[in-house]
């Protein structure tokens, strides 16, 4: 047999963990492709218990313990002698997080480091032929978070390919211990950077340290420096008079680093009269102990200056989020020209950025829906990005004379070329909105529009067409409908269809036809599009995944004169 | 018709079968890292491109459970070599989680055909 599988259940595990939080551990010294299968059912049992319910979360850790463990096996610069697996879960306010850990101790896995930063999950022939990225893109599209760490402590000098999704129920209603959950899941512990030209201090504070934190000890400032290039630790300890570099040198250099200045910094010295002097106020620290400080008082202060920092750092990216979001929320005017309008929508801190933009034209509308795959701040970013970038493209392409599809053609044409553009999935619905009531629309991989008739009729408008940029000369086809006053055309996002039945997308499309006609009563546009969203969208805000938007249109020509 | 099984476990194979100008590769079990690695040596080997040239490639994956981003890129490079045949891509069968992955990177009716039967599949030929 080519691996060993340890399986450790609750148990089993150690008496100090908590029973919840490990599902499974999982080592191997030498791992093969052919043990994928294996491992894959091993996890699945694992998780049975936890997750029965929910197949879709099942399959994402299923699948992206296989793409991880199947790039260790194939791009080793060295082969790995230690890989580990182990789902445990978080809780996260009021939801649970399940996390899979993938760790090792190759030197093979820093490219992925970059590519996360820069996930992609779309497909691209010219470069995809021997699978590489897709992975790394297929795990951002289905999972809420992914980050690479590398260890750099003697006894744990690992890689840890971290991945968690948020779970849509809610914890069991029990304590939870949060002591034993800071003490006992290394995983989960703050990294602390320990520089000292004493090693005997070094060790001590290692010892004194190393229980709570994962502890890098270094000997010079230098040394410091070419590590935080590699991880960046949660706070760095550091004695302030040493030979060729001192603590104050080193705070200085770490400032020109990424990260350097929002690092905790805190100076350890025996010379607690330096604390006072100008020059070691200017240098932005988080504090200053004395050497001869109580062990006790050392792990309070260091855990109240990292709690302090996450705080603040959060805090801001949260501020930064809602910026973004504010400023991505899709409007629209209630009415332009013959036409009037409404729009509901909900946007997801997690999932992709939908918009929506309208553009007039000598005569007629043009009214685009679109929606970015992924999750999270880049799918955002991309959105922001992309609403600029289309806007620019239908002014300079687009007239009365020109067809969606040719839209779309030209988008798909510069997608395929653009390699920013190319960087991920987005769908899109284009309508050419004419004054005599006529629309013509064209679909890149866009779930169809609803026509809702004054007969109370609902019908799809089976227009559909693939998602832009996958080949170099992309079709997509125009379908042409002739309103009549009062009619209405529904156009939304997939978001809407995941949260009706996120299982069966064909069902979720008949729920909606079906709940259109069920808010028929008013002929009011607006009216019409609340009911719906109170009715089929509201009642799931508490799970959105995803951005949902609904856009409705309506002819309202004007009576004669 | 050929046919390959996994040494290690035979409820994983790939049949190959031409006639006429309908190519049909039948896929069982988890195509993954592992599987796609033989699975590419035998397609390359028995998959002849002038034999199916203007008609139909037809993967069958009604006995397929899993799917990973290696059996994307299997499967993208196959729509490589249907463009170039100027042949037609033509799934069978997906279901589950194969469904969910080809959906999100992109194989969507607009570059392949779906069928959920093998007539439905041969009926396109005649299209």
């Amino acid at each position: 047999m080519s691996f060993n599988i340890e399986e450790i259940t609750s148990k089993d595990f150690s008496v100090s963990a908590i029973p919840e939080d490990v599902l499974l551990w999982l080592c191997f010294d030498e791992l093969q492709l052919k043990d994928l299968p294996k491992i894959r059912r091993t996890i699945q049992n694992s998780l049975k218990g936890q997750i029965n319910s929910c197949q879709e979360t099942m399959q994402s850790f299923l699948l992206s313990a296989t793409e991880i463990l199947a790039n260790l096996v194939k791009h080793p610069v060295q082969a790995p002698s230690y890989i580990g697996v182990s789902i445990y879960t978080e809780v996260c306010g009021e939801y649970k997080m399940l996390v899979l850990n993938v760790s090792d101790n190759s030197e093979s896995m820093l490219e992925f480091d970059e590519k996360c930063n820069a996930s992609s999950s779309r497909v691209n022939e010219t470069v995809l032929d021997d699978g590489n990225g897709r992975g790394l893109g297929i795990i951002t599209t289905l999972m809420d978070n992914i980050r690479y760490e590398t260890s750099l402590d003697s006894t744990d000098n690992l890689n840890h390919m971290i991945i968690s999704k948020v779970l849509k129920f809610k914890p069991k209603a029990q304590p939870i211990n949060k002591k034993s959950t800071v003490e006992n899941s290394y995983l989960k512990k703050h990294t602390i950077f320990i520089v000292d030209d004493d090693p005997i201090l070094r060790q001590l504070l290692k010892n004194i340290l190393s229980d709570h934190y994962n502890t890098c000890v270094f000997s010079s400032g230098a040394e410091v420096l070419d590590a935080f290039d590699k991880t960046v630790p949660d706070l760095i300890l550091s004695d302030l008079l040493m030979p060729v570099m001192d603590g104050a040198e080193l705070r200085d250099a770490l400032s020109e680093k990424e990260q350097g200045d929002i690092t905790p910094f805190v100076f350890l010295s025996g010379h607690p009269e330096e604390a006072g002097k100008d020059y070691i106020n200017r240098l932005g620290i988080d504090g200053f102990l004395n050497k001869s400080i109580k062990k006790e008082d050392l792990l309070l202060t260091l855990e109240r200056i990292i709690r302090r920092s996450k705080q603040v750092n959060n805090n801001i990216r949260g501020h930064i989020d809602k910026s973004i979001i504010a400023a991505l929320s899709p409007s629209i005017p209630e009415k332009i020209k013959d036409w009037s309008f409404a729009l509901e929508y909900d946007i997801a801190e997690t999932g992709g950025g939908d918009f929506v933009l309208h553009y007039e034209t000598d005569e007629g509308i043009i009214v685009v829906l679109a929606d970015v795959m992924g999750h999270g701040l880049p799918a955002k970013f991309f959105s922001y990005a992309y609403v600029g970038y289309l806007r620019s493209l239908i002014r300079l392409h687009f007239n009365d004379h020109l067809r969606p599809s040719s839209l779309l053609q030209i988008l798909s044409k510069n997608v395929y070329e653009d390699s920013f553009l190319e960087s991920c999935i987005f769908t899109c619905q284009v309508v050419h909105l004419a004054p005599d009531g006529t629309i013509n629309i064209s679909s890149a991989g866009h779930p169809w529009p609803i026509i809702a008739k004054n007969n109370n009729e609902t019908n799809f408008l089976e227009i559909s067409g693939p998602l832009p940029g996958m080949i170099p000369a992309m079709h997509y086809s125009n379908m042409t409908y002739k309103m009549e006053a009062g009619e209405s055309l529904f156009l939304y996002t997939d978001g809407i269809i995941e949260n009706i039945d996120k299982a069966d997308d064909e069902k979720g499309k008949n729920i909606l036809k079906q709940s259109i006609n069920g808010c028929s009563s008013s002929s009011d546009i607006k009216e019409k599009t609340k009911c719906l969203w109170s009715n089929q969208v509201k009642n799931f805000e508490d799970n959105v995944q995803d951005d949902s938007t609904i856009l409705a249109m309506q002819y309202t020509p004007r009576a004669p004169q | 018709m050929s046919n390959l099984k996994n040494k290690e476990n035979n409820t994983q194979y790939i049949e190959i079968e031409t006639i006429n100008n309908v190519v049909t590769l039948t896929f069982k079990g988890e195509i993954d890292a592992f599987t796609v690695t033989q699975f590419r040596e035998y397609i390359d080997k028995y998959m002849i491109d002038s034999s199916y040239h203007g008609g139909v490639i037809i993967l069958d994956l009604t006995q397929v459970s899993f799917i990973d981003s290696h059996a994307v890129g299997l499967f993208v490079s196959l729509l490589k070599r249907a463009h170039k045949a100027e042949t037609k891509l033509v799934f069978v069968g997906v279901e589950g989680q194969p469904k969910s992955i080809l959906k999100i990177v992109g194989f969507n009716e607009d570059i392949v055909c779906y069928t959920e039967t093998m007539e439905g599949a041969l009926s396109i030929n005649t299209l």
